[in-house]
């Protein structure tokens, strides 16, 4: 069943609105059938009750004399004035009938004791019962009338119709005007959202929602604003530390490195020689950190150049997979499949990096001894270069994330270092060469990771 | 409390079945009641002349005569002890010579009086009395309303002609229920 609470903000609203309508309408209506039905009532009580009269009055003489038949004429000639009297009697003092009438083709009704004034009415006629009066007063007998409430089902049945048109009329507008007056409150929360999600998908901090009127949405759009304002400010701080930090940490790194160099192409005992090249190792992935952090701060800053030249993917792959073997051990890195021959656009270093950096990411997530295979497709407008290895895997759930900043596999252990920026800084490049990168991989099955670039030079520089 | 309703309800019953029981073994005292109620109500629908003395509006009683013995005595006698015709009270006498008519304003003829309806016509000729009869050709003869029993039934004629004749207006709605009107 669905709740009340699983509507939108907008059917709520029309919700409310036209049950609003129906019940006020409603109301109006009841009261507007009753009135009219009973009004109708009223008056043929009244005209019913004169109609006895008359017939009483003009039977007394007939009474009288004991005169049936000039009674029943009477009853007969009236009946043709009122044509809703179904049964007509006229009983005399005592109680008993003096003269009766019954339309043709209707059943007789007897009229029961007690004969004073008084009417009433059940499901389909109306009952009267008048005394015979002259005028000192006598009670000669009782005029007792059975009338067809005819107009009643016509006159309900108008009601009725002209009721549930106006109704439905009336629901209509309602509908109409709460369908018109409910943009003014729920499309700027849904506007809100909208901008909420493209801030969530985008993080792009520096979006703000357009803050119209000074309604609780309206604050709460510019409150919104300021948040992202604040947001936005403390990540600016954040990517300016970066940056600051990285820089001071690379320069004394760089003479350190440097030293390095220089002290292990000098003799040494074989010890110091092994301690020195264990130094220059750690440096050096001290010195890849800090350059991923000063690459993410340039791409948050948006000082992320490329040098964009025309240069041939086998070439790229060929020199990725040599530079990439001669770090990488315990893998075997393969290239499968035919080689493209393509020329593309676009910074040699900046693609290098991301192929290397999937390279490695292969091999760190793969048991060694197994073969990295690295392959292109080409269509029409773009190639695909993928990577796949036969390690853990990924969960489709992850899919999304692994693409953003600090991101870490949950099942990462200690022996798998990194700030988690590796990907992002890929993704970042390709999405600087107008190219997409993706990943499809299961948990336990192996991962293949894939960028794809456009051909024939239309992509522009960035 | 209780009781005494019960018992009042069984004399009522015993009283009203007894009458009904005395009138059916008794006809000829229905028929007399019947024809005393109906000549009460005749003085609802009749006129007399308006500049004879007998006008209905006057505080003088309203004379009816019996001629001849009749049944109709007792039961006339018992209604002009209750009732009365519009504002005049009505005073019963019981005559047997058309010489004791005197300034009645209605007469009924029994079929007991020997002379029969000609000597009253003759001795009231166009004087405004209603005169009222009960033999069968009494109407055609000249009295004004005549008393008949057909069907079983209470019945009567009206002879406009010499009632006019006598200045007694008969009202429409009484002749509406005559079963013959001489013009």
């Amino acid at each position: 069943m669905i709740g009340l609470r699983d509507f939108s903000i907008k059917n709520k609203l029309v919700l409310m609105q036209v049950l609003t309508c129906v019940l006020v309408l409603g109301l109006c209506f009841a009261a507007f059938v009753i009135t009219d039905i009973n009004g109708y009532k009223g008056r043929k009580v009244a005209s019913t009750i004169s109609f006895a009269q008359v017939i009483g009055s003009n039977s007394i003489s007939a009474i009288q004399f004991l005169d049936n038949e000039a009674a029943e004429k009477t009853l007969f000639d009236l009946q043709e004035v009122e044509t809703d009297v179904v049964n007509a009697s006229i009983v005399d003092s005592r109680g008993k009938i003096f003269a009766a009438y019954t339309r043709p083709n209707q059943t007789t009704h007897v009229f029961k004791p007690p004969f004073r004034n008084r009417h009433w009415f059940d499901d389909q006629y109306l009952y009267v019962y008048k005394n015979i009066v002259d005028q000192q007063g006598q009670i000669f007998g009782t005029v007792c009338l059975q009338v067809e409430l005819s107009q009643l089902e016509a006159i309900k049945k108008q009601k009725f119709e002209i009721a549930f048109v106006l109704l439905f009329v009336g629901i209509a507008l309602a509908f109409l005007i709460a369908y018109l007056n409910q943009r003014y409150i729920s499309a700027p929360i849904l506007n809100l959202v909208n901008v909420m999600k493209q801030i969530r998908e985008n993080s792009d901090y520096s979006r703000h929602v357009d803050v119209i009127g000074k309604d609780e949405i309206s604050i709460l759009s510019s409150e919104f604003n300021n948040l992202m304002d604040e947001v936005a400010n403390s990540h600016r701080k954040k990517d300016e530390f970066i940056g600051i930090a990285s820089h001071e940490l690379k320069t004394p790194l760089t003479s350190v490195k440097l030293y390095l160099d220089a002290l292990s192409k000098m003799k040494h005992e074989p010890l110091v020689h092994t301690f020195i090249l264990k130094s220059k190792d750690g440096v050096k992935k001290l010195h890849n950190l800090i350059l991923d952090l000063l690459d993410v701060s340039k791409i948050e800053s948006g000082q992320l150049q490329l040098n964009h030249k025309d240069l041939s993917i086998d070439d790229l792959i060929d020199e990725c997979i040599q530079d990439a073997q001669m770090n990488i051990v315990n893998h075997t890195i393969l290239r499968e499949g035919t080689k493209c021959d393509k020329i593309i656009h676009g910074d040699r270093d900046r693609l290098e990096q991301v192929l290397i950096n999937l390279l490695s990411n292969a091999a760190k997530y793969s048991p060694n001894g197994t073969s990295i295979a690295v392959k292109t497709v080409t269509s029409d407008n773009d190639i695909t270069v993928s990577v796949t290895d036969s390690g853990i895997g990924i969960a489709g759930s992850e899919h999304k994330k692994i693409f953003g900043r600090f991101y870490r596999a949950k099942d990462s252990n200690s022996v798998i270092s990194g700030f988690g920026l590796g990907l992002y800084i890929c993704s970042q490049i390709i999405k600087r060469h107008k190219g997409k990168i993706g990943v499809d991989s299961q948990e336990g099955k192996g991962s293949t990771f894939y960028f794809t670039l456009p051909l024939n030079g239309e992509q522009k520089l960035s | 409390m209780r009781i005494k309703q019960f018992i009042f309800i069984f004399l009522t019953s015993i009283l009203v079945l007894s009458n009904y029981a005395f009138q059916v073994r008794q006809p000829q005292g229905q028929e007399y009641n019947l024809k005393a109620a109906f000549l009460y109500r005749f003085l609802d629908y009749v006129e007399w002349n308006n500049n004879s003395s007998w006008n209905n509006t006057t505080e003088d009683p309203l004379r009816i005569a019996i001629l001849g013995e009749s049944g109709l005595y007792g039961p006339l006698m018992e209604i002009s002890r209750d009732k009365k015709a519009g504002t005049r009270t009505i005073r019963v006498r019981q005559i047997n010579s058309v010489s004791e008519i005197g300034s009645s304003q209605v007469i009924f003829v029994s079929r007991n009086y020997k002379y029969g309806i000609d000597a009253v016509l003759n001795r009231m000729l166009d004087k405004p009395a209603l005169i009222i009869s009960e033999q069968k050709g009494d109407v055609e003869k000249g009295s004004h309303i005549n008393f008949l029993i057909a069907d079983n039934k209470l019945k009567f004629e009206v002879n406009l002609k010499t009632a006019a004749r006598s200045g007694i207006k008969i009202g429409s709605q009484l002749l509406q229920h005559a079963t013959l009107i001489k013009k």
